[in-house]
Formats: C-alpha cells, structure tokens, sequence
C-alpha cells in the first residue's frame, strides 16, 4: 500500500473516521479496567500489599478472567460491526466507495480503526496500574513488567482475534445477520477441526491416542491454537506463572497464546482482505448473493455436521471407524451443506444445482484426510524407534490397575467381578474424555532386554493392525507405549483394543523386576511396611525399632516415612499397624477364619512366592492349582463398620452361609430390570490386599503348612448346595450385554450372601449397582452331573481368555458366587 | 471529460449494461435518460466506482478510474439514496468531505449554504427530503469537482430550488469547465439544462445526440388533404407514430427529413405543418415498441 500524499491524508482520514465510534468500546473497557483498579487497590489488606502473587489480579482476573475475555470477543465482534457496517448498506457503500479510495486503504484504515483505540486504552490502563502497583509499595522487577505486558498484550490478542475475524466475516457478507451469524460459525472452527483430526486420528489410525488425553497428537498442537493456549494459560499455569517471584522460566508455551492470536489475525486480515477487494458492491443489504463467503460458511456447517453427526454420533465410537462412518460423514455433510444452501442462498435452485458439481469434490477431500489417516499417516501406525535409541519405556495397561497406589477405588487384586464391564472410555464431542473412572498404571523399564520385549509386544500390535473391540477374539484393554529416547523425545502409542495373543504376551512383561517391585509396593500399602523393598526385604536393619510390647504381636514393625523423613511409631500408630487382621478363605468362599495379624513371616513368604512366580502361573493358573484365598489389610475400624453386613466376617472363626443369617424369601433377591453396571466383593470396600494361594506359591503353603492353616482351604460346598448355575462370557455381562462390547479380560471372582444382596438392594435402591450381573442370561443348568463338574473348574482369579467363561453359581440359601471357568464353550 | 468505452455490468444472470460506451466533454451537462430499469443508476454507480464493470473502462481525463481511483477526488456523486452519517449536520458532513476531497472549499460551501437557506449546524436527518437533496448538492459542489454525477438529484425539489439548482449547474460547469452527467425521468429538465442527451433502452444507449442536432434531426409533420389519404403514398419516409383522421395525417420522422418533405409535396397536401419534437416526445418515439393492452388488462 504506497500512499501518495493525497491518499494518504484521505487514509488517515478514513482511519480518524473509523476510530471515532471505536473509541466507544475503547473507553468502555479503560474505565472498566480503572474501576477493577481502584477497588484492588483500595481494598489490599497490609499483608496482601506485599503478596507479589497477586500483582496484577485485578487487571488479569480478579475472578473475572472468563467474563473479561468473554466481553474482549464481544467488543472485538461489535466493533467490527461498527466499523465495516458500511458493507452492508448501499447508501453507505455509495459514499465510501466513490470517495477515491482503494479497497486496500479503506479496509486497511478500518481494521486500524477498530484495533488502534482498543490498544492505546489497553495500554494506558497498564501503566495506570504499574504506577499503582509503585505507589502501593509492590515489587515492581522485570518480571512484573512481563506480566504487565503479557497481560495487556493478551486481552489485545483476544479482542484482536475477535475483531479481526469478525471484521473479515462482515466486510464480505450482504447483511448484519450473515455478518454475525458467519463470524459465529467461522470462530468455531479451531475448536471442531482440532475435536475432528483428534477423533479421526483416533478413530482412523492404529495406535493413536484418544482426544483429550495425554497422549493425543494433536494436543502437541494446542499451542498453535490460541483458544487452547489461553485456556490452560488461563486455567492453570498462568497461577504459576503469575507468581512475580517465581523462577520458572518464561517458554514460548507462555507467549504462543498471543502470538498465535497474532499471526492467525494477520492470516485473517489477508484473507479478510483479499475477499473484500473481489467484493461486489451490490451484494450491500442483500441476502445470500456473498458467493464466496455462503461457499467457504457452508462447507464449514457441513464439515460440522459430518463431524457431529457423521464422525461423533453416528460413526463408532470405540475406536474403530470404517467405511460407514465415511459414508455417514459425507452424509450429513451434504444434508447440512443442502439445508445451509436453502437457508441463505440468493438463487436457491441454481446454487443447489451448482453445488453438485462441488460434492464430489468435498467427498474426495474427506476421504483423502480419512484415508491418509487409515493408512497409517505417514508411517505413523507402523514406526518403532530402535531399541539402541530408546532410555527406557513405559507401559502403562489396565492389567496392572491394581498397582496404582494412588488408584483410590477398591482393590481390584481383591476378588472381584468388576470389571467385567469394562468402562471404555470415549472422546467428548469437544475432544475432551469423559467416562474415565481410573488412572492407568504405568511400569517404566529401563533394562535393554525388557525393551526389547516391549518392542517385540509392540511389534505384535502393529502386527494386529486396527481391530474392532470384540470380546469374541481380543481384549478391549488400553495399553500406552511410550519409549523415552536418549535424545530427549518421547514416541507414544496408545492403543484400545489388543488381539489374544498380544495380551498374553504383554502379561508376560509381569516377570520383571520392575512389576515385582511395584507389587510389593502394592502389597506392603498401608500396613506399615515401608515401599522401600530395601528396608524391609533387604538386609539393611538400620531404622527397625525395638517394640517390645507389640513384637510378640507383630513379628517386626518397621518405621514409617513421609516422604524420605524416617518418623518412630507412636503407640497410635503401632495400634493401627497391630489391628491389621488376615483371613483365610477356600475358594468356595463358604467360610472365613480370622488368623490374627498379619504376620511378617507369612508376608515375606507371600512376597517372596508373588516374585517368583511366572505370569503365566500368576494369570493362567488351573482350579487344581488354586488353594484358597489369602486376604489381609483390613483394619478394625474398617471391619466394625463393614461388618454390619458382611455377614461373613462377623464373629470370624467359621462363620458361613448359617441358617439364621438367610434372610426370608420376600426380603430376598428381587432385582428390578436394568443392566448391572458393577457387582463387587463387599471387602474391596476397603483398602485389603487379597492372594490367590496357588500351588506355585511354595513358601506360603509351607507356612500354611507348618502352622496348620491349610485346613481352613477346604471347600465344603458341593454340588448339592447349588440351586443352579449360568455360564456367560465376559462381553455378554457387559453394559447393555452387547457380544462385541470391550471387556476387560482380567476376571476376578465374587461373592455376595443373600443377606447382602438384600441389604444392598435395601440401602441403595438402585439397580445399577446391585448384584444381577446375571439377570439377562437365561441359561440355567441344574443337572447336579453338569454342576458338579463346572464347580471343580472354577478359579477365582486369572486372565479370562475369549474361550473362558464367567459362571455365576446360586447356592440353594440365595446367595451367589461368580467364579471363571476356563476352556469351556 | 468521462470516457466510458464497452462497459458491461452483470448482476448474476441479468445484464444491466452491455458493452456500453460514452463520452462526456467538458462543460458539458449530459442528460440520462431511459425507463425505470434501463441501467441508468448502474452507469452513474459504475463511472463512480460503487460498482466494478464485468468488462470494459472508465476514463476521466485520460486516467482509468479504477487503476487509480484517487482520480475520484476530483468526481462527486449525488447518489438517488443519500446518506447522511448519525447525528450529523451540514458543517460535521463538511469536515467529513474535506478530509476525503482535497479540493473541498469551506467559503463556497458557506456560500452556497446560504444561498439555498441551510443552517449548516441543524441535524441533517431533520431536514425534508428536499433540503437533504440541496444539502448534498451544496456538499457535493463545495468539493470543486471536475465531474459531477447527479442521480434523480432533482426529485423532491421545489420549482424555486430546481431553477436555483440549475443555475447553479450551469454556472459551476460554464466556470469550471466541468462535466456533469444527470439522470432523471424529468425531460423537460433535462431539455433545458442538458447540451448533450443520451437515451437508455435496456442495458445500452438507444440514442445519443447533441440537444441542438436533436431539434434539427427530428420533427413532426401534420398535413391536411382534400380528401382520405392513402398510407402507401407516404412509402419512402421513415415514419413513426403515424395517425390518421379522415383528411388529417400526422407522424414523426427522425431521418432523411429531405426525403420526406419531397414524398409529402408529391402527395400535394393542402396544409402542410412542420413541429420540431420535444424530449418527451423523442423519449416516448424511442419508446413505442412498448406497447400497452390496456383493454385486457381488467377484463
């Protein structure tokens, strides 16, 4: 734009014009900004003067960050209004374009226009506070003058984007509805093309991760879009970062939000531009006859639709899109495309019949980004790093749920049905996850051969390709691979579903040091012992205490740590640890004996024999194998309140399925149609740490042994006990008993008493939550012969393969126990 | 001097000017004219830069308007729908002119304010619609253009303020050596003012003449015979509007007026009158194609 005198004089003429009802907005948000200023600074407490973290609040914030960048969008969106209204009436248009100016100058001084008045007040109103902030006594150092800029600068960015935008939107449209109507619609875009290439990265490409989480790809890219960066900058880490005499360093992260805001506005007015330079003035005031800007709004609307309806909504959502969801996306988009051209086309019949000739072409576009997508994208679906190039690489799998010390649900090493519905978990419409009930556990390894394991499983999955959550011939799991290379960067695949095979062999990544340490960890939780293995498996006796009153009790009691402080037991604490009771129970679950407490000597064989074993012994052990049920951990306080319905601790010694605790018939089981979401074992309620004994545990049962205990695994049910029993597999019990629902394929058994059952049904009245796993499987065997062979093969625990089944078993006093029958279809 | 050479301006499927081409001196005042439609406001808007032509150019002076459309500093429009900004009066829309016309004179615009009456501080949008118009062409002349364009800029004028308007016109373009293109439904206006006329009949010019060869090319005749007359002695003569009644013929001829007199003395009339036509009369000849069945329009 070279301005010759005269032109330029008729800009800044044009730009003085323009900047007149700017202004308004421009003032509005100063005097705002003041009055925020006045009230911090007249309401700071003494102590709060000198509380540097809070500089700036009352401009940046002061709890109204949402509203004040909301009203920066609104003032950016109503004074383009004001500013290229002009495109929309022909007695202005008349004027300012026979005023012998270019295009170029007129949108130029208007854009100017309605940005210039924002940023001078924007700026005045910050140095107003700094010298607030001086006169107040505030530190005022280079950092806050970052902050003061970052502040202003992003509240500029905001409005900048907005006004720009909307300025681009209006100046090539024929009326205010288009113009606002277009502006709302365009603005969207950022938010649904990044929900749409997540859900499609998804959806399309194996190994992907899923939108919103840690892993997603296209997270990497928030910093690209400005409404993300201000909304974590805005959300979270702006606290921080606010914080004047914080060290964290100042990163691009931090300014991408504005510069982003910038360079997409300058992207914006380009385009605003060029647009408007091919504008026909007749279009001012009329409806529709904006060819390009109908075209570009209503292949967005359809791009909208294709990804609400098509992609979210109709497409699959379990991670395993196909053919039909292409097909219903370039279904609604051409539904949606059609409606927007009836709606707000000049000439609706010639624009329709126009339109066809451009479906193909939108078609193809959509199945190129898809296909790219399902090819792998670019290798992406296929690439390993070498295993010379990878530090070290963590897995993260449900399979090691029960590991999360952290993870605040019930144990699930306790037995428990739970998570035969398996809760997957799917990206929002906004790319966000909702349903994620847990944190997945992560073990990272490090040593050279376990990485070359886990690329060898690795390789498996690429190997499966993209398979559908079928519980027929794989495991809905949802496993994270994610190698930590030498150089610093990190490769993550994320995968939703494993074939059988590749989930048996990621089990056998459990024969490491590092699961072994991460299950002791698990098992030596809350009972004293520390997790540090070294003190208490190791021969390191520095920081043991001498207990003489509780040792007799206890075996060893060891110190506790916060943190890496070593702290003594107070007689409260050593209480607590000397009321950590241990049950034995058969593996009919018919009684419970209560042992005592959790001896040292039983702990370290438990220990021990868990390390040792394969995990194959550990997942695939056979109903021969199992010899009972090991549960410790529970404290007193816990059971005084838990066994006012667990029937089966009560008392302890041997307390079974008694006559008097069966409760009458009315009271009894009956469940309300609805699917059972969650049967679980009453003891997971609390924080105890159940075993399955098995042969291959040979330290424990020579323990067991040795004191006798043995006797206390004996079953005492029979097939006479049974009134009847169901077989099902894990997908049929899932939510809504779809067959191809994703299961989790870890199976732990159940037991509830029909006292309760009834009490559940008494204290919740909920049917999610009770006990009817079973209610929709109608296969009832009461042939004692079929019974009585189906309960010698039941196990309690262990991995459930496709050819499994889950067995629900209705003793003849009402209660029901689930265990898992293998090979049995 | 305007220039406009093969300009054709489409709005979708409808072609409002095809492959039109004009010129207008200097000191010259060029009449528009045509029926509702005709394209005459897309040629003012078009030569003004409101609209950009499908093809063709727009010169003044020799300079195209829309290579370098800082030219038009020198061209003001008197737009059909004016505009006034809100809230603003003639001294605010004076300043607002000033800043985008650099030859804009406040002393002529004070002048003329107050020759046509106008409290240059009063609301625009409280004036009549006929003060709005003087407003604008008191803002319009004040700029000194070399062209002016006037769209019906005469409509809701009073007759003092038409004649006072037209003087004016003539008097600025006889000063300044300016060229004024008008368009108007108003023939009678355009025939005084007007040097040069040009004729719009559906997307092109039908007729484009000097007024004064207008007066000398075209004319009407009346004759008068003894007895009934028969048509074909009239074959030869180039007529239009022709009527008869009983021994009374009249018609208008536009070409070979020669010719035509020479026909008319062989079929020996007994009077024989000659009338030069008037605008209207040219406007309504150019126009009788159109023909209007009133009869059934109500049956």
């Amino acid at each position: 734009m070279n301005l010759k005198p005269n032109s330029r004089k008729q800009f800044t003429a044009m730009l003085r014009q323009t900047m007149l009802p700017s202004s308004v907005m421009a003032i509005c948000a100063f005097l705002c900004f003041m009055l925020f200023t006045a009230f911090g600074y007249a309401s700071f407490e003494p102590d709060y003067i000198y509380d540097t973290a809070h500089f700036f609040d009352d401009l940046r914030s002061g709890g109204i960050e949402d509203f004040a960048n909301l009203a920066f969008l609104g003032a950016g969106m109503l004074n383009a209004v004001l500013c290229f209204s002009f495109a929309w009436s022909k007695k202005q248009s008349n004027v300012i374009f026979s005023l012998g100016m270019k295009k170029s100058e007129i949108y130029f001084a208007r854009i100017l226009g309605g940005i210039v008045p924002m940023a001078v007040s924007l700026t005045l109103a910050g140095v107003i506070e700094t010298i607030a902030n001086v006169s107040g006594n505030f530190i005022v150092n280079g950092r806050f003058f970052v902050m003061a800029a970052f502040t202003m600068l992003s509240y500029l960015a905001v409005y900048v984007l907005a006004f720009t935008l909307s300025s681009a939107v209006m100046a090539n449209t024929g009326n205010v509805i288009e113009g606002i109507l277009f502006t709302f619609i365009l603005a969207l875009f950022p938010m649904v093309l990044k929900a749409f290439l997540a859900n499609t990265f998804w959806q399309f490409t194996h190994g992907a991760a899923i939108p919103g989480s840690d892993y997603e790809v296209i997270s990497d890219w928030n910093w690209a879009n400005p409404f993300e960066v201000f909304k974590n900058l805005y959300q979270s880490v702006m606290t921080s970062y606010f914080e004047i005499s914080s060290n964290e360093k100042i990163s691009f992260i931090y300014w991408s939000g504005i510069i982003m805001c910038a360079v997409y506005s300058a992207v914006i007015i380009a385009l605003g531009y060029l647009g408007f330079k091919k504008r026909r003035n007749e279009i001012c005031g009329t409806w529709g006859r904006a060819r390009g800007m109908n075209e570009i709004v209503g292949a967005v609307v359809g791009f909208y639709a294709s990804y609400i309806i098509g992609l979210y909504i109709l497409g699959t959502r379990h991670g395993d899109a196909n053919f039909l969801t292409y097909l219903a996306c370039a279904c609604t988009f051409v539904a949606a495309y059609i409606i927007f051209k009836l709606v707000f086309g000049y000439k609706r019949g010639k624009e329709l019949k126009q339109s066809l000739n451009r479906f193909p072409a939108y078609a193809m576009a959509l199945a190129a980004v898809f296909m790219v997508f399902s090819f792998g994208l670019f290798g992406y679906s296929s690439k390993l790093p070498k295993a010379d190039d990878i530090k070290s690489v963590s897995v993260a799998s449900p399979y090691y749920k029960f590991l999360d010390e952290s993870f605040s649900g019930s144990s699930e090493y306790a037995l428990k049905v739970t998570s035969v519905n398996y809760d997957a978990i799917y990206p929002d419409i906004d790319g966000s996850i909702y349903a994620r009930e847990y944190r997945i556990p992560e073990i990272i390894y490090s040593d050279y051969q376990d990485i070359e394991k886990v690329l060898e499983i690795h390789e498996s999955f690429i190997r499966d390709g993209k398979i559908k959550n079928n519980g027929a011939h794989s495991c809905a799991s949802e496993i994270i691979i994610s190698y930590t290379l030498k150089n610093g960067k990190t490769f993550t695949r994320y995968y939703t579903e494993a074939t059988e095979g590749t989930t048996l062999k990621l089990l056998t990544l459990n024969d490491s040091d590092e699961f072994n340490q991460r299950l002791f960890n698990y098992l030596s939780r809350d009972l004293g012992f520390e997790y540090n293995q070294q003190l208490v498996i190791g021969a390191d006796e520095e920081g043991y205490l001498d207990i003489d009153g509780y040792t007799e009790v206890y075996g060893q009691v060891y110190p506790y740590y916060e943190g890496n402080e070593a702290f003594t037991h107070t007689n409260e604490t050593l209480s607590y640890l000397a009321q950590q009771p241990c049950y034995l129970f058969p593996t009919d679950m018919s009684q419970g004996y209560k042992l005592g407490y959790i001896d040292r000597e039983l702990y370290d064989a438990i220990i021990t024999d868990i390390k040792n074993m394969s995990a194959n012994q550990y997942f695939n052990h056979s109903a021969e194998d199992e010899i009972g049920i090991l549960s410790f951990g529970l404290s007193d306080s816990n059971y005084e309140s838990w066994s006012d319905y667990v029937n089966i601790f009560n008392g302890i010694e041997s307390v079974t399925v008694e006559d008097d605790k069966i409760i009458e018939e009315d009271d009894s089981i009956n469940a309300p149609d609805g699917t059972a979401h969650e049967t679980s074992w009453n003891i997971n309620s609390f924080d105890i740490k159940t075993v399955v004994v098995t042969k291959a545990m040979k330290n424990t049962v020579a323990y067991l042994t040795e004191h006798d205990l043995l006797k206390h695994f004996e079953r005492t049910l029979t097939a006479k006990d049974v009134k009847s029993v169901k077989l099902a597999t894990m997908a049929e019990l899932c939510d809504g008993n779809y067959e191809n629902s994703a299961v989790y394929p870890i199976f732990y058994g159940a037991y509830w008493t029909s006292e309760q059952m009834a009490q559940w049904i008494r204290d919740n009245k909920d049917p999610v939550y009770y006990y009817r796993l079973f209610d929709q499987i109608h296969n009832d065997i009461t042939d004692q012969n079929q019974i009585e062979k189906l309960l010698g093969e039941g196990v309690v625990f262990g991995y459930c393969a496709s050819d499994s089944r889950v067995m629900e078993i209705t003793y003849n006093d009402g209660s029901v126990a689930t265990v898992m029958v293998r090979n049995s279809k | 001097m305007i220039k406009v050479s093969n300009v054709t301006k489409t709005f979708d499927d409808f072609t409002a000017i095809d492959n039109l081409s004009l010129e207008i001196n200097n000191s010259s005042i060029y009449g528009l004219v045509g029926y509702n439609g005709a394209g005459k406001t897309t040629l003012l808007k078009t030569i003004a830069g409101v609209y950009v032509p499908d093809s063709g150019t727009v010169e003044m002076d020799g300079i195209d308007l829309f290579k370098h459309p800082e030219k038009k500093q020198e061209l003001f429009y008197v737009p059909d729908d004016l505009y006034f900004g809100l809230a603003s009066s003639m001294k605010s829309m004076a300043n607002y002119y000033k800043s985008f016309y650099p030859n804009f004179c406040m002393e002529t615009f004070h002048k003329l304010a107050g020759l046509f009456g106008l409290d240059i501080h009063k609301k625009i949008m409280g004036f009549s619609k006929g003060m709005q118009r003087q407003a604008e062409m008191v803002l319009g002349l004040s700029t000194l253009p070399k062209v002016i364009l006037l769209d019906e800029s005469f409509d809701g004028l009073d007759p003092a303020k038409r004649n006072l308007t037209k003087k004016l016109l003539l008097d600025y373009m006889a000063d300044k050596e300016c060229s004024i293109l008008i368009s108007s439904h108003n023939l009678h206006e355009l025939a005084d003012m007007c040097d040069h006329i040009a004729l719009m009949n559906g997307k092109s010019i039908a007729m484009d003449c000097a007024v004064d060869d207008m007066n000398g090319s075209r004319c009407k005749f009346r004759l008068a015979y003894t007895e009934n007359v028969d048509r074909n002695v009239f074959n030869g003569i180039e007529y239009k509007n022709y009527k008869a009644d009983g021994k009374i013929v009249s018609f208008t001829v536009s070409k070979n007026l020669e010719e035509a007199e020479r026909i008319i003395a062989v079929s020996n009339p007994v009077l024989t009158e000659r009338f030069p036509l008037s605008l209207e009369e040219i406007f309504l000849e150019e126009m009788e194609d159109t023909d209007y069945d009133f009869e059934k329009l109500f049956s």
